[in-house]
């Protein structure tokens, strides 16, 4: 089950409340300027120190209500849900850091089977089907309407369906 | 006389075949993310968002205001037929619709809902030509602190009609202030909190961060769990309500429209608000209220036609002042951005085309909406059809490839990622997302009028209180601050007298 929701939520204004003072302590850096002649930092410092005081109360208000409480929703509804949630996760991390590497043939069609097989699995016929489906159709729809030019990476087999279109 | 011709030009302008086309394409598109659970018209608008950047500015707004209306045509129809809200805004709608719709009457009440819809869509955009020119006329007298007054009013009004913690709201809304100064500072070009990185010397863009909190996001909360339902469409006969069914429908309906497009223009004010107002006010008048929630019409016509005319009337103050006053007008907004476009008084002198032409083509997708919502019903109920399971990795790639587009930035892709990090996180702790993106949009405007208003008045506050319209605003936005904390305070005391009970 966890932590209680009103200590997590209190752990996040304590985070919030932390980058609002990063902000205040940056804006000063940059300089605060005057009334009549604010600088670079005047913005920053009054939203990131707005940011820290509004954080600091929602967390002293949250930490004061923290009572346990009969059916309080986990934080994770099922067993795994953090399994299918840290696939996505994964999933598009790798495919935004592999992208203009391994090309875009190949990182959209490892994305789509790697969530195709992990979420909620499909077969392998389907899966692979589908990957290869919707790899024509992006590029179709990206690179040859769009004309966007999209990274080619390792393979450059995908060209033949540049040929096709 | 003058507005006659402008609006002949709007209509010659949304009748061009290109615009025609985006404008289906945006209808199309709306009524489908209306139809599917767990896809909004804002992840849908966030989704799309770049992929305008290729398209003329004129049919990409036609193409992004359709999603907007046409999601609330959509949602109605899966609320009535099968009883699942595809768009927040229909909720009420599964009230009464789907009794109808157990009692045999399902055709009935999506005929009423359509042409609900249709009346309240054509009477919003007919208010929305009366009023958006006059709006713009007195804006043209702003000055910077009358729009920073504006800018502050609006964020604060959206923060504090939230439906949450008041204080968790301003939280959201400081933090998107405080991520809209990274990057170049506009008055004086110097870089702030910039890291070295080229693409953030432009700032935190709009479309990372909408795809990020609105699109992905959506996938992590979806696919926490795996819910594979069991359609059980209600049978469907005739589309066409009776005679009857019409004159009691007829006043919900004018009513609902009227309502809705006035929600609609308050910051804040969205279509799920007017639907639930809807619901209540007709309930209140009607002489049998206690057969509401047992399949009522007036209970689908009102809320319908109320939530279809908030969509309109929240173009009026982003069309003639500029300010968006939800989440989805934010978007658009960056929309307008994007194509170099600023929304404003001055839009409509110096863009009449697209002014015109985005208003007219309003009209025009509203009849496409009647026509794709009522003969093809049955395919949408198909639609729900679809398992989520090969829906979501295509949003994915379309948030993470549209984000791409934009630049050819992987820098803008792993935003995309974070972002929706944050926003998973975020929403699971129940904060807004509403003011955390006005404030992204709205902050660095404000920034810029702020800072304006005290060169101008050499570090005189007195600025902001000696102009009237300024300090209008700054009441407004003072009271609604004042109601909230006050508020607040009175939901923090019974849980301060109770842990202390606990503790004692």
């Amino acid at each position: 089950m966890g932590l209680p929701i009103v200590v997590r939520s209190a752990l996040s204004a304590i985070l919030l409340a932390g980058l609002g003072l990063v902000f205040f302590i940056g804006g000063l850096a940059l300089g605060f300027g005057s009334l009549a002649k604010p600088g670079d930092g005047f913005m920053p410092t009054l939203a990131g120190g707005t940011l820290f005081a509004l954080s600091s109360v929602h967390a002293w208000r949250r930490f004061s209500a923290v009572r346990p409480a009969a059916g309080e929703k986990p934080f994770w509804p099922e067993r795994s849900s953090i399994f299918r949630v840290g696939a996505v996760l994964f999933s598009v991390l790798f495919y935004t850091l592999a992208f203009e590497t391994v090309g875009f043939a190949v990182a959209t069609l490892v994305l789509f089977l790697i969530l195709l097989k992990s979420v909620d699995p499909v077969g392998w016929p389907s899966a692979i089907l589908i990957s290869l489906a919707t790899t024509v159709a992006a590029f179709a729809l990206f690179q040859v309407w769009l004309q966007v030019p999209l990274p080619e990476g390792w393979v450059s087999w995908w060209r033949i369906a540049q040929w096709i279109f | 006389m003058d507005l006659l011709n402008n609006v002949l030009a709007g209509f010659a302008v949304a009748l061009e075949p290109n615009n025609l086309f985006f404008c289906f394409i945006g209808t199309l598109a709306g009524t489908l993310v209306g139809v599917l659970p767990g896809l909004g018209p804002l992840s849908a608008i966030a989704i799309l968002l770049p992929a305008t950047f290729y398209i003329p500015a004129v049919p990409a707004l036609i193409m992004l205001a359709g999603i907007y209306y046409g999601a609330m045509y959509g949602g109605s129809t899966t609320s009535i037929l099968v009883n699942i809200p595809g768009e927040a805004a229909s909720v009420v709608t599964c009230l009464d619709g789907y009794q109808m719709a157990r009692q045999g009457k399902a055709g009935a009440a999506l005929g009423i809902a359509a042409i609900g819809s249709f009346v309240a869509g054509t009477m919003g955009v007919v208010l929305l030509m009366l009023m958006a020119p006059p709006l713009a006329r007195i804006a043209l007298k702003f000055g910077p602190p009358e729009y920073f007054a504006l800018f502050l009013m609006a964020l604060i009004i959206v923060a504090a009609m939230g439906s949450g913690d008041a204080v968790a709201a301003l939280m959201m809304m400081t933090l998107g202030v405080t991520i809209g100064t990274i990057g170049t500072d506009q008055i004086t070009g110097n870089p702030r909190f910039a890291l070295n990185i080229r693409e953030l010397l432009d700032g935190v863009g709009i479309a990372p961060v909408a795809i990020g909190l609105f699109g992905i996001s959506e996938v992590f909360l979806n696919v926490e769990r795996i819910v594979r339902s069991d359609l059980l469409a209600a049978p469907l006969r005739g589309l066409w309500p009776s005679l009857q069914e019409f004159r009691v429908s007829f006043l919900p309906i004018l009513r609902g429209s009227v309502l809705g497009f006035f929600i609609g223009i308050l910051p804040g004010g969205n279509p799920i608000i007017s639907s639930f107002l809807s619901y209540g006010l007709e309930k209140r008048l009607s002489k049998h209220p206690e057969r509401f929630g047992h399949g009522a019409i007036e209970g689908v016509a009102g809320p319908e036609s109320a939530n279809n005319a908030t969509t309109q009337g929240a173009f009026v103050p982003l069309l003639s002042l500029g300010i968006p006053n939800n989440a989805v007008m934010a978007l658009m907004l960056g929309a307008f951005v994007i194509h170099g476009v600023l929304p404003g008084p001055n839009l409509i002198t110096e863009k009449p085309q697209l002014f015109w032409g985005v208003l007219c083509s309003m009209y025009i997708g509203n009849a496409m909406c009647l026509a794709l919502n009522l003969p093809l019903v049955g395919l949408w109920v198909q639609v729900l059809r679809v398992p989520y399971r090969l829906l979501f990795p295509t949003i994915l790639l379309f948030c993470l490839l549209g984000v791409y587009s934009l630049n050819m930035s992987t820098f803008e892709m792993l935003l995309v990622v974070v972002f929706g990090v944050v926003g998973y996180l975020l929403r699971k702790l129940e904060y807004e997302m509403a003011p955390l993106i006005l404030g992204v949009v709205i902050g660095p405007m404000l920034e810029v009028a702020l800072r304006q208003s005290l060169l101008l008045s050499r570090g005189r506050l007195s600025i902001f209180v000696t102009r009237p319209i300024a300090a209008c605003f700054l009441a407004v936005a003072a009271f609604f601050l004042i109601r909230a904390m006050v508020s607040w305070v009175r939901a923090t005391k019974p849980s301060a007298e109770e842990s202390a009970g606990s503790t004692g």
